[in-house]
């Protein structure tokens, strides 16, 4: 019999449970990749600038959809800048592009953890090295210097986390920058408010959200890090987000200014 | 990165219900295609293993429910126990794992939402708020529902499994 089981009956159980023999787990993700891929093999989603092409074309037929109550409840809109792709929930009150936003006001995030809280601690010049490619920090506002957190996590593809600590409350953030790789796994939950931007002259998205990130115990969970909005952009291969409580203008600015 | 966190607790929850491998590969390989799909109902206030889990349970239970696919993966799985007991492979099993083997024939005999919700407590390690987000059931009813699978599970050991009762009781 087994000679170190103590403590309850459950922890008995607990442990007789833990041992347990299962096959050897298989790596799934080849196969779960391949049948992903047949999906993705079918016409795409547009990305948002083939988008703006493609939705003059469908407007027609969108306003004809939204005028059925039972087409407007199943309609989602799908925007996708960079890796990162965005289910507009079909409760937004404007979903039609010619309709102007309004202006997002910060807001309360579905959860918040301590930026401390990430997997993937590093330093800025190690991040550097990691990445294959170059990562640029916003140099606006003036006085926000060098990040006081670096991870480098990898979700089927890097993903790079600059946190500025607010100075008043060190436990919280004041600004994070999300750097995407081209092959990160970005999936993004539903959004209900959603305005378009640009930033250096490419299409960006001003939402709230929340992102997929790995935390220090191993658990990936959909987080933010600071109390605000999200801007969202992507430059050559890099899809950007920055997680702000500044206006949307003061936001544009400062990714504006990454050298 | 997804996939390679949690394919083990999801494979291995499939195998739990299953009881075959290649069931058990086919179920889980199929959660996460139908979660990558259905990603934008993710309710992202929540933690991702349950939901996860959540799918595989329905999978697994439409696949059990097809008579000829439960019949083939019960004898596999009657091969698979035969394995680990003193008449197989025996040489190959410590005891703790013979006393997983007797555990798994004993939870063969209780009700399929008792055996769910043991093998997500104490078989997955799920905590009690996971249980219930995997299983749909608020926290009380996970708590009294696990009551009354241990109590049956204890009286099917006491009555049945007499070398595991010994294990789980000296």
């Amino acid at each position: 019999m087994i000679d170190s089981i103590s403590g309850s009956w459950e922890d008995r159980l607990r442990t007789v449970a833990s041992s347990t023999v299962y096959p050897k787990t298989p790596d799934l993700w080849p196969s779960v990749e391949i049948r992903l891929g047949r999906v993705e093999a079918t016409p795409r989603r547009p990305r948002l600038r083939p988008a703006i092409v493609i939705a003059a074309i469908a407007l027609a037929l969108i306003a004809g959809l939204l005028a059925a109550p039972e087409s407007r409840a199943a309609l989602f809109r799908v925007l996708q800048v960079g890796v990162v792709r965005i289910f507009v929930e079909p409760t937004t009150p404007t979903p039609v592009p010619a309709t102007p936003f309004p202006t997002l006001m910060p807001g309360p995030t579905p959860v918040l953890r301590p930026p401390q809280d990430l997997s993937g601690a590093t330093t800025l010049a190690e991040a550097q090295a990691k990445l294959g490619f170059a990562l640029l920090i916003p140099t606006y506002p003036p006085d926000l210097g060098e990040p006081d957190l670096v991870f480098v996590q990898d979700v089927d593809g890097p993903l790079a986390i600059l946190v500025w600590l607010d100075p008043e409350d060190p436990t919280t953030a004041r600004l994070a920058l999300h750097v995407l790789g081209p092959e990160t796994f970005a999936g993004k939950s539903k959004t209900r408010a959603i305005e378009e931007t640009q930033v250096r002259g490419s299409d960006a998205l001003w939402l709230e959200g929340t992102h997929f990130l790995l935390l220090r115990n191993g658990s990936m969970e959909f987080l933010s890090l600071v109390t605000g909005n999200v801007l969202l952009w992507s430059e050559e291969e890099l899809t950007y987000r920055l997680e702000t409580n500044q206006s949307l203008e003061e936001a544009i600015r400062t990714a504006e200014s990454l050298r | 990165m997804l996939v390679h966190l949690h394919q083990e607790a999801v494979f291995r929850y499939a195998y739990l219900m299953l009881g075959d491998s290649t069931e058990a590969e086919d179920v889980a390989q199929e959660t996460f295609v139908r979660a990558f799909r259905a990603f934008h109902r993710f309710d992202p206030s929540r933690p991702l293993r349950p939901w996860l889990v959540q799918i595989a349970r329905n999978l697994a239970r439409n696949r059990w429910r097809s008579l000829k696919r439960a019949l083939r993966a019960e004898e596999r799985w009657k091969d698979e126990l035969r394995m680990q007991t003193p008449s197989g492979r025996a040489e190959a099993v410590d005891a703790a794992q013979l006393a997983a083997g007797e555990l798994r024939r004993a939870l063969q005999s209780l009700r399929e939402q008792d055996r769910q919700v043991i093998y997500l407590r104490f078989f997955l390690a799920l905590s009690v708020e996971e249980t219930g987000q995997a299983l749909t059931l608020p926290i009380g009813t996970v708590k009294s529902r696990l009551n009354r699978a241990l109590d049956r599970l204890r009286v099917q050991v006491r009555t049945h499994h007499p070398s595991l009762r010994q294990v789980l009781e000296e």
